[in-house]
């Protein structure tokens, strides 16, 4: 008899990735910084989806940028997948929140392989290789040198993870992009991907699958290797302070239209880059979000918080995470928005 | 690393890709866009046809200029006719010839229309070709779309999943794929790594209709 593996589960075995957890924080991505701004849809947006911030007015966003290690010590210098969570404020209805991160795909397709994963993914010493290994098998295999470890880490799921990968084919292309994270010079230099499908709903009620992406305005912008060893552990947060006192941050939000037949309820395939895509809107990040007005560490955030006009697709990966992020913001005692109450906090 | 080390290195990987090649059986993939159902990836595709010139100096790269200026009339009214290209250009890159473009719906219709429109023209470029295909072009259809097709680069999928199950399909351990990919691109010298398009999805019939300059 089949049991569905339940969020308790799948939490429980994803708090095993992270040991020296602190109590009230969050158990992935627990470094972040909070940011306000608002988001305003383009011409063509209300044509491909009814949600209400894709109507034209200017609606108020607070964003949360993070590191998407569970390490208790912050460490914006380490290669890391980062993420961009965007709480859109409604004026008369619950939130709607967008969740993004800098891989294009998640790395389970079903409830089952998330369990697999983060079993493979729980960390181990790292065991140095071998001169042997290094300067004669790998050569002779072929085999280009695994991405270095940042200095200072003795401990990694990445490893377990690569050797999990080689044999599980859903988890391969997450594995693969995750080894080759870089350090950006700004969270607002970077590319995020909401990596699951929705279903956007237009204005005569066509039903679309979609995915979002957000692509920032200034480009793409790693740190050069050598220049990462000079990076403070929060430079991230510094620089996000420095760029917006000057002026805003913008990310430019694209929206995929799947064709039929692409893979709608698999967030660990990407689509072909050959997809429609259209421009939704640009986010404006104006300012850091000031305590005690707004904790955005507290502040909740989830996948599953749909607008009118954006629904989830049957991604079962989409749907766990649902219930995984709102068992996680009741066991830190999370909060909705602090800004606007009783807007969606429940979920 | 001196010039001498590196000349040295270089030697051993060609000698171990060899050793490789010989234990690791591995295909010549197929040139050109993989085949699919899918309605957005019949638009827009991409073309990379590599040809080698058969003079080496700078002899041959002036015939192919000449060759290609002075038939520029014929090939812009070709590719007007033959209605799904949205880009080509020749260029001239270490003694190939290249023609880069961006082309909707199946490839076969696509050579098939362009050598019927444009075969006088390009009976004068392939002339200056190494093997070159049977002249004239234009009526020997079938024997020139398979020689583009062999002079169409391979194409390296854009995201790791599909690069995985065309390179490695094999795969078992994550830390072969850099062998395979190695492999490959011993078979296929001339590959496609990325095409952008501004406006992924629409064919030229549907760009040109939106910007109201007539189809």
């Amino acid at each position: 008899m089949h049991h569905e593996v339940t969020a308790a589960q799948m939490l429980d075995a994803f708090k095993k990735d992270a040991p020296g957890h602190v109590a009230e924080t969050r158990w992935a991505h627990t470094h972040g910084l909070g940011v306000v701004g608002h988001f305003v849809a383009s011409e063509v947006a209300k044509e491909f989806c009814i949600a209400q911030h894709f109507q034209g007015s200017s609606v108020p966003v607070t964003a949360r940028f993070s590191n998407g290690s569970s390490d208790p010590t912050r460490h914006d210098e380490r290669p890391d997948t980062r993420g961009l969570a965007v709480k859109f404020h409604y004026a008369d209805a619950a939130d709607h929140d967008l969740l993004s991160m800098t891989l294009s795909v998640f790395g389970a397709k079903t409830r089952e392989d998330f369990l697999g994963v983060a079993n493979a993914f729980v960390p181990r010493p790292v065991r140095s290789e071998s001169w042997l290994r290094r300067h004669i098998v790998d050569p002779l295999m072929l085999r280009s040198p695994p991405p270095p470890l940042a200095s200072g880490v003795t401990i990694s799921g990445g490893p377990g993870l690569a050797q999990y990968a080689g044999s599980h084919q859903f988890a391969r292309a997450f594995t693969i992009e995750a080894g080759l994270s870089q350090v950006p010079v700004s969270w607002a230099r970077t590319a995020y991907h909401a990596v699951h499908t929705f279903v956007a709903v237009g204005p005569g009620s066509e039903r679309r699958p979609v995915r979002f992406s957000w692509q920032p305005v200034d480009g793409v912008f790693p740190v050069p290797p050598d220049e990462i060893a000079a990076k403070a552990t929060d430079f991230l947060t510094t620089e996000l302070r420095t760029r917006l006192a000057q002026s805003a941050a913008q990310f430019t939000l694209k929206m995929a239209i799947g064709d039929p037949g692409d893979e709608v309820d698999d967030p660990s395939r990407s689509w072909p880059v050959t997809r429609q895509t259209i421009n939704m809107g640009t986010l404006f990040i104006d300012q850091i979000a000031q305590e005690p007005h707004l904790n955005a560490e507290r502040l909740s955030f989830n996948p599953m918080r749909l607008p009118a006009g954006l629904e989830a697709s049957g991604d079962e990966i989409l749907r766990a995470r649902g219930e995984i992020y709102q068992l996680g913001c009741k066991e830190r005692r999370g909060s909705g928005c602090p800004v606007l109450s009783g807007s969606g906090s429940s979920r | 690393m001196s010039s001498v080390t590196s000349w040295l290195r270089q030697l051993f990987e060609r000698i171990l890709i060899r050793v490789w090649a010989w234990l690791q059986k591995t295909p010549v993939a197929p040139g050109g866009p993989r085949d699919s159902r899918q309605p957005t990836d019949n638009v827009m595709r991409t073309m990379n046809l590599v040809m080698p010139l058969k003079d080496k100096t700078a002899i041959g790269r002036a015939q192919a200029a000449l060759v290609i200026g002075s038939s520029l009339d014929e090939i812009y009214s070709g590719l007007d006719n033959v209605g799904t290209v949205h880009m080509a250009r020749f260029t001239i890159v270490d003694n190939n010839l290249l023609m880069f473009s961006f082309y909707d719906g199946d490839f076969h219709a696509y050579i098939r229309d362009f050598i019927m429109t444009l075969g006088n023209a390009f009976d004068g470029v392939v002339g200056l070709i190494e093997d070159p295909p049977p002249l004239p072009c234009w009526q020997h259809v079938d024997a020139f779309i398979e020689w583009v097709h062999q002079r169409d680069a391979f194409q390296l999928p854009d995201d790791p999943g599909t690069m995985i199950d065309v390179v490695a399909p094999n795969l078992d351990n994550l830390e072969d794929l850099s062998r395979y990919l190695v492999l490959q691109l011993d078979k296929n010298r001339n590959v496609q790594l990325g095409a952008y398009r501004a406006y992924p999805g629409y064919s030229v019939a549907q760009v040109r209709q939106r910007l109201g300059v007539g189809w």
